[in-house]
């Protein structure tokens, strides 16, 4: 029987994830400290949300708000009414807002290109309206982001431990002690000392049916099947907002670009949203953008949704952009080549002659996600600390910040490596820790089989489970059956892999059901529903009462128990 | 096959190899051998290899079920009264100073 491998690495800081958060705080960490590791399941040069390109992000800009009559406070206040619905972990919003600037301009020393001759308003920026009710998102020439980030994570001496997906955290004396990867190409399991850990593995992406019908054409990368959330929660972290979903995620065009290019998505200049009769159901840039009031609620609105347009009759629904000049349409391409995903649209533009002066292009309601809009994750503190002394979260991988998205990322990434830093000052000698037995047996387990079950059994099996009993109909009975069927694919299921490739995807499973368990059960102990992202037949009505709260969640001794905790 | 490498371009440098974050390729280094598309049902159609390709040896091949079918758009090109006073808004929402900006909604929206 194969036995697998062990190799340990030691560190100050460890951060999991190389994403915008997990690249923001490797840079931070490595500028603080000497001794940083950056483990990532892919690679940074390409992984996470923002692979193939960010062309957005928010922040205050004093110079043009407050011009415009906005200030800071204002601002997070519209955050905190409209986008969060008053459920939010308003210090740490707070915090993102204010200083999203500066580690925009952390971006442009590290070489991004962010100013244009075409702006006429202060530093020649690009900004643009996106889910506030005022102009606050700039845009960016972020196609290579993740490749301008990887180099300032190298130069500030950081090593990049790629292609080993996290597993488990070390733990010891009730303090972290660091983390076990698996190497997801050369099949070793990877034992990381640490004095101080920050996760940044970011959302649950592959828990719902993707929208195209395809496993891995998803919006949000497939490669993120939150890792970090269920090994935090199976030492014991406390996690929060674990039970709302954002159904659907989106609207969008399959997939092919993160954003629709209307506003709230990748709000491009001339989009409007139309349905089948070519009435408007969400309006231009520029009208928000002429009018906007401060403060009113629900910007983009027309009185009418997507959802109802198709429920009524008037599907399906458009993106029209046609109207445009040339200049419009040439911004427009820039934009997509610089948006996640936008060489997919491309490519049908090049070689099948779609052309948004001339198409409208269709939006559809794509999958289910988990965290965004939900910001599910380990609950933190002012200073990102979870529950785990020792273990800080940063951007998607938080729970309590809904619309912190990319400026979260990288404040709080920036924020957790400093917070790490005053920890790993007082620290001496760079703990030992354990947690990697069930890991270990787990991979020791598949690797012994020569037949069983593949992955993709188990994969299929969680997006029906999912689609079932948490996206069609939720309630107390249909969330119990789910948890069963969890239990029962959990305790059925022998898994098989030939090589690392596969034993990676085993361990998914292993993730994902986990997280999925968490889920039901946060969706049971929940009485209420709550906005779009929390429905249940059994409990229809929203309690403030009850539960306008944070519901955490955590194990001890093998039992989840749950805790309110005001916003 | 989503990524398709062309050999007669490729220079067997492996970066998509290295870029991928679904990690679909197989290459070796010690091989002169255009990288092979192994798990091609695991591609994200992120497009890493083909931007990253620094011979432009790489496309992207959409599956069907991610096309679009084409629907002709709505307005067309609006006329030239309308599309100056339109070039004017967007202009603003591109990044032009509030002031410059004359703003008359052109359509009534049925609510």
């Amino acid at each position: 029987m194969k036995r697998i491998e062990i190799q340990e690495h030691t560190c100050d800081i460890c951060v999991v994830g190389g994403g915008l958060a997990g690249c923001m705080a490797a840079i931070r960490a490595a500028q603080l400290n000497t001794n940083v590791i950056l483990v990532d399941k892919s690679h940074p040069e390409r992984s996470g949300c923002a692979a193939t390109g960010l062309d957005h992000v928010w922040g205050y800009f004093p110079e043009v708000q407050g011009r415009e009559g906005v200030s800071l406070e204002e601002m997070v206040e519209d955050h905190i009414q409209n986008v969060a619905h008053g459920l939010v972990h308003k210090k740490m919003l707070h915090y993102i807002a204010a200083t999203s600037l500066d580690r925009i301009l952390d971006l442009e020393r590290f070489g991004a290109k962010i100013r244009f001759e075409d702006s006429t308003l202060p530093g020649k920026l690009r900004l643009q309206y996106q889910m506030h009710a005022c102009r606050n998102t700039l845009h960016f020439e972020g196609r290579d982001v993740k490749r301008i980030l990887s180099k300032a994570v190298r130069n500030q001496g950081a090593r990049i431990l790629d292609r080993v997906m996290v597993m488990e955290l070390l733990v010891e004396d009730g303090e972290i002690a660091g983390a076990v990867g698996y190497g997801t190409r050369d099949g070793k399991i990877h034992r990381i000392r640490a004095k101080a850990v920050v996760m940044a593995t970011g959302r649950a992406n592959r828990l719902y049916k993707p929208y195209p019908g395809l496993t891995f054409a998803i919006r949000m990368p497939p490669a993120l099947t939150g890792d970090g959330k269920a090994a935090m929660f199976r030492a014991g972290v406390e996690l929060i907002n674990m039970e709302f979903l954002s159904i659907p995620g989106r609207w969008s065009s399959k997939n092919l670009i993160r954003g629709g290019g209307l506003p709230t998505g990748s709000y491009q200049p001339p989009g409007t949203g139309v349905n089948a009769l070519g009435e408007v159901i969400r309006r231009r840039n520029h009208d928000i953008g002429g009018k906007t009031v401060y403060g009113t609620a629900k910007t983009f609105a027309t009185g009418k949704s997507f959802q109802g347009e198709l429920e009524a009759g008037r599907g399906p629904i458009y993106a029209d952009m046609s109207w445009g000049s040339e200049e419009d349409q040439k911004y427009m391409l820039w934009a997509i080549e610089n948006e996640g995903l936008g060489p997919g649209l491309l490519h049908l533009m090049d070689s099948y002659g779609l052309d948004f002066r001339k198409h409208k292009i269709e939006l559809w309601p794509i999958e289910p996600e988990h965290s965004a809009a939900a910001a599910g994750g380990p609950i933190v503190d002012d200073i990102c600390q979870t529950t785990l002394p020792g273990l800080y979260a940063a951007g998607d991988e938080a729970g309590g910040i809904p619309g912190s998205v990319a400026p979260g990322a990288f404040t709080m990434g920036y924020l957790a490596a400093e917070s790490a830093t005053k920890r790993t000052d007082q620290i001496k000698a760079i703990p030992v820790g354990k947690g990697e037995e069930q890991v270990v047996a787990f991979c020791n387990d598949i690797l012994s089989r020569s037949d069983g079950d593949p992955w993709e059994e188990a994969q299929a099996t969680i997006h029906n489970i999912m689609t079932d009993y948490n996206v069609h109909v939720r309630s107390e009975t249909m969330a119990n059956r789910g948890l069963e069927s969890l239990d029962y694919l959990a305790g059925t299921m022998h898994l098989t892999a030939a090589n690392p490739h596969e034993l990676t995807h085993c361990l998914e499973m292993r993730n994902l059901i986990d997280c999925g368990k968490i889920i039901f059960r946060s969706t049971i102990e929940r009485k209420e529903s709550r906005g779009k992202i929390f429905q249940r037949k059994d409990y229809p009505e929203q309690d403030d009462a009850n539960w306008f709260c944070f519901l955490g969640q955590k194990m001890e001794k093998d039992v989840a128990v749950f805790q309110k905790h005001s916003p | 096959m989503p990524p398709i490498i062309d050999k007669k371009l490729c220079n067997y440098c492996g970066i998509c190899y290295n870029m991928c974050p679904q990690d679909v390729f197989s290459f070796d280094r010690k091989q002169k051998k255009t990288p092979a598309v192994v798990y091609p049902q695991e591609c994200w159609y992120c497009g890493a290899c083909v931007v990253d390709c620094p011979k432009g040896a790489v496309s992207l091949k959409l599956p069907l079920p991610l096309h679009i079918v084409p629907s002709p758009a709505l307005y067309g090109p609006p006329g030239e009264e309308e599309n100056e006073q339109l070039r004017r808004a967007a202009g603003f929402s591109r990044s032009i100073e509030r002031s410059s900006v004359e703003y008359k909604p052109e359509r009534e929206e049925s609510v």
